[in-house]
């Protein structure tokens, strides 16, 4: 696992927090691999292997999904939620990571299994900081089934 | 309790007929009991008045027939010769005495009063005293007479045994003239003659008092009861003159008689009716009571019923009684009339009648809780809708009470339905309102944190790339410097598109005047012009089907409705070799109903119902904000219309249709 680069699924919509989050987590001290889809309906095919995410190699399993919930076509809410009732998904960490801090939005996703709630800080630094901690967090003390 | 105060003077008048009729018997009873007394004593009058009389007779008859014999006596001293005179005398008076037991003793007596023959039945009856008879002067006046015309006298003693001596004086012829030479003497004793005298003719038991000039000679009485004799006032008397004397007889009823036996009768039939008449008017009381009563508690019932009908009647509820489990309506008020537009009679003939003008898509419902009702399941209240006679809707609110016979089984339901047409139109109005401010807040709600977010967004964006322009400056990595302020004047430009959007989307319904007709035409032609360039660049043909209405409507807002949905068809028309774009009417359920429909790329039919929302996009590389659809929405809504985006699926076109209030 330690030699192997992680994977992280990013879906994110808008391309320039897309790469805010990349750039966050390239400060983080071990390489990880960022895979970026903009809706929700790419990140279902991507998790389930669908179309042109079919082949394992170049699709591995990721080990933290981070979440936007606002997406086009399939919201972000409706991914986790097929996330979490798949027996073999529900166990990879579902982080929201979005801008909104309204309440039915925090409810919702709590009750929709997601593991953890963030909303992207406005600051630079935080933002940044959020991210190395994040990847420490839920890549290296975080203990997961495969 | 009720108080029965009309009845109370009928009341006291009937409480006095048994007196009344107690007072008016006894009086009858008392007048008959006085008027059979009377009679009685009466009668008895007559009878001892009677009796008097013909003792009198009987006893004057009796004398004069004695008199008789001692007239044949006498005659003797005329016609027989001097020698067998006082033999022939003798055997005469002998013979009569025997005949006629009555007789004491048959004398002759010399005219100075000594006895010269004497008869008698009893040999030694010295006793019999002619002597006490005071003679002497009688027999001095036939001397100094002699006159053979007188005839025979009467002479009473008192003292003993009553006598009565009948004396016939006789005359001998001496030189042709008569001289009293002595008399004919024959004793009776009254003792004896009366009773042989009155038992004969006379009633037993009477009283008989017999008087001579006054004085008293015999009394049948004993001397003991006549003090006692209660009857001794109600005698009757007769008298007759004989022998130069007054008899007077005296009947009084005895003791005993019947006069006692008469009045007896009487006093016992007295009490009889009176006992009689006491029942009777006690029963005659107590019919009185009974028919009181019972009238009395019928018109209490009456006007009981006669209340609770008059309250039924002028109900303005309807209230009905309907027997079970026939589910025949025993009862309906009048106000049916007014609630469903059907008599009372309507419902008696027809007792599914309610069920029938229920509201078509509450009959159902309403059948089951029907159907429970007869089966004792009790719905308290229920609430429907029917269909008035004159068709129009109304709400009635029904609540039922089952009346349960003794052996627990229902057999009838009692139940009021009052009109809540008005009430429940309020609630329904409420309802809805309610309903429609509840989506409006989630909406307000979903708006704001929509806002808050999309408004976030490029905010993060600006702030981040600007932390790394910092680092990129300080380096003087200038390539990646320019990219990222690149990406911050995008976020700004977006940030500004977002803000026009909000305020696009806030001013609709913000309109304060009133709506008005609006060519639609003309609208489309003006739109189609703002967006000539566009059109003549991606070569679409933009085609005005049929002819438009006029709507009723705000002219601006129409404009953007219009704007934006024809900007979307061209925004989304993909790489269609021959793009068009229709525009039209048609109709549905009489019904007009607008479109706009294109030949681009459609919608996923899993997305459709999402296209609506704010800042919803199904496309991050397009351009706009997302808010295009959900303002065109928010002007349908505005114009309380609706709208509906059809699609057969990716590059199968899309059709927007929606309907706006005609002219």
């Amino acid at each position: 696992m330690d030699n192997e680069e992680s994977v992280i699924l990013l879906v994110e919509d808008n391309e320039s927090h897309a790469l805010l989050a990349r750039r966050g987590l390239s400060q983080y001290k071990k390489p990880v691999k960022i895979i970026h889809v903009i809706n929700g309906e790419a990140a279902l095919d991507y998790l389930f292997r669908r179309g042109s995410y079919s082949d394992p190699i170049t699709s591995p399993r990721p080990r933290l999904i981070l979440l936007d919930l606002r997406l086009p076509r399939i919201d972000g809410l409706d991914v986790l939620k097929e996330v979490k009732e798949d027996e073999d998904l529900r166990s990879i960490p579902v982080v929201i990571l979005t801008s909104s801090m309204a309440e039915p939005d925090i409810i919702r996703s709590y009750y929709f299994n997601a593991n953890s709630y963030l909303v992207k800080p406005l600051d630079f630094n935080d933002f940044r900081q959020e991210m190395i901690d994040l990847a420490n967090y839920w890549l290296d003390w975080n203990i997961n089934p495969l | 309790m009720m108080i029965h105060r009309p009845a109370t003077g009928l009341a006291t008048l009937l409480w006095i007929v048994p007196p009344l009729v107690f007072l008016f018997l006894f009086s009858g009873i008392y007048w008959m009991w006085r008027e059979t007394r009377n009679l009685s004593f009466q009668y008895i009058r007559n009878e001892s008045e009677n009796t008097a009389e013909i003792i009198l007779l009987q006893l004057s008859d009796f004398l004069y027939e004695r008199n008789k014999d001692l007239s044949h006596l006498a005659s003797l001293w005329e016609d027989v010769s001097p020698k067998s005179r006082s033999e022939k005398f003798l055997r005469d008076a002998t013979g009569i005495i025997s005949r006629e037991k009555t007789f004491y003793a048959i004398t002759y007596i010399d005219s100075s009063g000594n006895i010269v023959l004497r008869s008698s039945l009893q040999t030694n009856d010295s006793a019999v005293p002619l002597t006490d008879l005071d003679l002497k002067p009688y027999l001095d006046s036939l001397k100094i007479y002699r006159d053979a015309s007188i005839t025979s006298h009467v002479f009473l003693s008192s003292q003993g045994d009553s006598l009565i001596a009948l004396l016939k004086p006789v005359f001998e012829k001496q030189n042709d003239s008569s001289v009293f030479s002595g008399a004919v003497t024959g004793t009776l004793i009254l003792n004896r003659l009366l009773p042989m005298v009155i038992s004969s003719k006379v009633q037993q038991n009477n009283n008989i008092v017999l008087y001579v000039n006054g004085t008293m000679i015999f009394n049948s009485r004993s001397s003991s009861d006549t003090s006692s004799n209660r009857f001794s006032q109600e005698n009757a008397s007769g008298s007759l003159k004989s022998w130069g004397r007054i008899w007077k007889v005296s009947v009084s009823p005895h003791e005993e008689g019947l006069l006692k036996q008469l009045l007896d009768q009487n006093n016992q039939r007295f009490f009889i009716n009176m006992i009689a008449s006491a029942v009777v008017t006690i029963f005659i009381g107590l019919i009185i009571q009974l028919l009181y009563r019972s009238r009395f508690i019928r018109m209490r019932l009456e006007k009981s019923e006669q209340r609770y009908r008059r309250l039924a009647e002028n109900s303005p509820d309807m209230i009905f009684r309907m027997s079970l489990p026939e589910g025949r309506y025993e009862y309906v008020s009048p106000a049916a009339e007014m609630l469903t537009g059907y008599s009372p009679v309507n419902f008696y003939k027809d007792s599914l009648l309610l069920t029938k003008i229920v509201d078509p898509y509450q009959r159902e419902n309403f059948q089951k809780k029907w159907e429970e009702l007869f089966k004792g399941i009790i719905s308290n209240k229920f609430e429907y809708r029917i269909i008035h006679k004159n068709g129009s809707h109304r709400w009635l609110h029904q609540r039922n009470v089952v009346i349960f016979s003794k052996e627990e089984t229902p057999i009838a339901l009692e139940g009021i339905i009052n009109d809540t047409t008005t009430e429940k139109n309020a609630i329904l109005e409420r309802d809805k309102l309610i309903k429609e401010l509840e989506i409006k807040n989630d909406d307000l709600e979903r708006f704001t944190y929509t806002i808050s977010h999309e408004l976030k967004t490029p905010l993060i964006t600006i702030k981040g790339f600007l932390g790394y322009l910092e680092e990129e400056a300080t380096k003087g990595d200038i390539s990646q410097l320019h990219q990222d302020v690149l990406r911050i004047i995008k976020a700004t430009e977006t940030m500004q598109r977002l803000l026009n959007a909000l305020i696009d989307l806030t001013r609709i319904g913000r309109i304060t005047q009133k709506p008005e007709p609006v060519d639609i035409h003309s609208i489309i032609t003006s739109v189609i012009k703002s967006y000539s360039k566009q059109i003549k660049r991606q070569n679409v043909s933009v085609e005005i089907v049929s002819q438009l209405p006029n709507v009723m409507g705000y002219r601006e807002e129409l404009f953007e409705l219009f704007h934006n949905l024809i900007g979307n068809s061209l925004k989304f028309m993909g790489d269609q070799s021959e793009p068009h774009i229709k525009i039209g009417t048609y109709l549905s359920d009489n019904e007009t109903i607008f479109y706009v429909q294109d030949n681009g790329i459609g919608i996923d039919p899993r997305y459709q119902e999402r296209i609506f929302g704010l800042f919803d996009k199904l496309q991050i590389n397009t351009e706009g904000t997302g808010a295009g659809l959900a303002i065109v929405k928010r002007i349908i809504f505005h114009h309380n219309g609706w709208i509906k985006a059809e699609s057969k699926g990716i590059g199968k076109g899309t059709l927007v249709s929606f309907k706006l209030l005609l002219t």
